[in-house]
């Protein structure tokens, strides 16, 4: 166990290098100068070279990368071209909220889509199973930011349930941190919870028609024993499978989620950024979701062997 | 007393608005500790049969007609939660895929714990200490090593023993097996054959062998029951129906087996093959490939009830009062 870690952990190394690099090339190639941008059009050239030789972007680009990834090595990403401050230090204060909310999207995606799933497999061609196939389609097809302005208006103006804005409340206040994260959450997992109802229903209807379910019936399994542990371990492989792979899509959304909530998280720092041309500070950003996206890779890949017992090494 | 009777058994299929008969009037009973082999082609309703007697029917098929008797209790009358409680308890049953027949993701132990649980109402321990003592009795070797073994861990005849011994967990008066050795190789086969010899005599249970092997037959089998089309053409002891075949199609699957001391050139096939249900001819339904069909076998049924049903039954115009006799 600790050996298949140990060795996942490895393969992670050139995997970072990879992206961090595409990360490096990828702010460069966005158009227009931040000279421009911080100092305005109607900057003197003097001042322009002035900016370029303080940020480093007047060295050759090679340099600037062994810069870069020496810094990174020492766990260093920067400090933002316009405010100055470490960009370590950016990012380490808003991941927390950005990780509550994903994680807990991804907890309301599952937590609902896979019983949906199991229901309406149950009642294959049954009323439950088209209601539950025209509630996920309604899923699919709303956008999120829509989606998340409609339950902003329903249930936090008109129905005052849940804050406005959604806000970070400090830790020492669970309730109102809980309160401020339901309804991006929600808004978050809701097309997930479309995705795994729908991949879930699927593999149920697959697994249920299997040999293996027919010889627990044959030995008398009650049917919804059958169902809910012979039947939905088989099926939970391809929704670890399915949520692994959704986890980068579900980081996307949460960008216009904490915009519409008006949360704190990586995602407004993304766009602030952006406006900005701030290329240390996106290039740090970049590495961060990097790192999220290939640490939920490898946790799906050491669920793999929690959840099917022939997966080896 | 007889372990399971079944009685003028019908099972239909409703295939778009049509009705069909999978299994026609069909009756025979199977005593204690008696193997009952059914052989016929593929497509001739002998899973069919096991599947109404086990009420696992597929959602398109139903039983419409007869009854079947499990030690007295009409099983074609329980609920569906009823039976819950009859399948592994009083009835067993061993498939024909070894290699798909168990669940992947559970353990072997847990799957054969699972049975004794449910029925026997075992602890946790206690089911295991059982489970570990079914294993060793199918003879897999270092059993309670073993017990927290994944299937994929196993081999195919290994994987049957597993099979076979949840299906014997709860000595079941009944065990079915479907052509339960189909899918391995020929030197376990025999093993797994003897084995279900020594299971079934010791738990004093019927057996109620499918196969389309007839070596098997002749081997591991008291009486043979021989399905054609639905239909349960003939049935008698094996060596009745070894040295005296009557029905035509009993003859032709005879005489289409190899045997030591005939030249191989004399090996017999029968013309055609079995009709689909949609097919089905309305009188008798081996009539396309008889040698010696008559007129009337084509405007109905041969009755069923030709002969003693617990000695030599055989369903044939030919054996008929009035039919006329060829030899």
């Amino acid at each position: 166990m600790l050996r298949f870690v140990g060795q996942r952990l490895l393969t992670l190394i050139p995997t970072l290098f990879a992206v961090l690099t595409l990360a490096f090339v990828l702010v460069r190639i966005v158009p227009g100068d931040p000279a421009l941008i911080i100092l305005g059009d109607q900057a003197t050239p003097e001042a322009i070279a002035k900016f370029h030789e303080q940020t480093g972007l007047s060295k050759p680009i090679w340099q600037q990368y062994l810069a870069f990834l020496t810094q990174l090595i020492q766990g260093d990403l920067g400090v933002s071209m316009i405010s100055n401050r470490p960009v370590l230090t950016s990012v380490l204060e808003v991941l927390p909220y950005t990780l509550e909310l994903s994680l807990a999207g991804v907890f309301v995606g599952v937590a609902l889509g896979v019983p949906l799933g199991v229901v309406a497999a149950r009642s294959n061609g049954g009323w439950v199973d088209w209601f539950v196939r025209i509630f996920t389609l309604g899923g699919l097809s709303f956008p999120a930011f829509v989606s998340a302005v409609l339950m902003l208006l329903v249930f936090s103006v008109m129905l005052g349930w849940f804050p406005v804005i959604a806000s970070g409340k400090p830790i020492t206040d669970p309730w109102g941190r809980f309160m401020s994260l339901a309804l991006p959450a929600t808004n978050l997992g809701f097309v997930m919870m479309a995705y795994v109802a729908r991949v879930t229903r699927g593999g149920m209807m697959n697994v249920l028609r299997s040999d293996y379910i027919r010889t627990a019936r044959a030995k008398g399994v009650p049917a919804s024993r059958i169902v809910w542990k012979h039947a939905l371990r088989n099926v939970l492989l391809a929704v670890v499978t399915f949520t692994g792979l959704y986890f980068s899509v579900l980081i996307g959304n949460s960008v216009l989620t904490e915009i519409v909530f008006n949360r704190p998280g990586l995602g407004k720092l993304v766009i602030g950024a952006l406006e900005r041309r701030d290329y240390t500070l996106l290039q740090g950003l970049v590495v961060a979701y990097a790192v999220l996206v290939v640490v939920v890779n490898a946790l799906t890949d050491l669920c793999y062997r929690f959840v099917d017992p022939r997966v080896k090494a | 007393m007889s372990v399971l009777v079944v009685d003028d058994l019908r099972t239909s299929l409703q295939i778009n608005g049509g009705e069909y008969h999978a299994v026609r009037e069909i009756s025979f009973s199977i005593e204690e500790g008696e193997t009952l082999a059914v052989v016929g082609e593929s497509g001739c309703g002998k899973s069919m049969l096991a599947m109404s007697i086990m009420r696992l029917l597929p959602s398109v098929a139903s039983i419409t007609a007869g009854r079947i008797l499990l030690d007295s209790l009409p099983i074609e009358a329980v609920s569906e939660t009823g039976m819950e409680r009859v399948r592994g308890a009083k009835i067993g049953m061993v498939f024909q895929e070894p290699m798909t027949a168990l669940n992947p993701v559970l353990t072997v132990g847990e799957q054969i714990s699972e049975p004794l649980r449910d029925h026997l109402g075992l602890s946790r321990r206690e089911a295991r200490k059982a489970a570990i003592g079914l294993m060793e009795k199918v003879r897999i070797p270092s059993a309670a090593s073993r017990y927290s073994s994944y299937p994929h861990e196993f081999s195919g005849g290994m994987r049957q023993r597993v099979v076979i011994a949840l299906a014997i967990a709860c000595h079941p008066r009944l065990l079915i097996a479907d052509e339960p050795t189909t899918a391995l190789d020929v030197t376990v086969q025999r093993q797994i054959l003897d084995l279900l010899d020594v299971l079934r005599t010791e738990g004093k249970m019927g057996m109620l062998l499918i196969t389309h092997n007839l070596g098997i037959v002749a081997g591991h089998a008291d009486r043979v029951a021989v399905m054609y089309g639905g239909d349960l053409v003939e049935s008698a002891t094996v060596t009745d129906l070894f040295r005296n075949p009557a029905h035509p199609y009993s003859r032709a699957l005879l005489a289409s087996l190899p045997r030591v001391d005939r030249d191989l050139s004399e090996l017999a096939s029968i013309p055609g093959r079995v009709p689909t249900l949609v097919n089905m001819p309305d009188g008798c339904r081996f009539m396309d490939r008889c040698p010696h069909a008559m007129e009337k076998c084509n405007s109905m049924p041969p009755p069923a009830d030709v002969g003693d049903a617990n000695l030599h039954m055989v369903r044939c115009w030919l054996y008929v009062q009035g039919g006329e006799h060829a030899a």
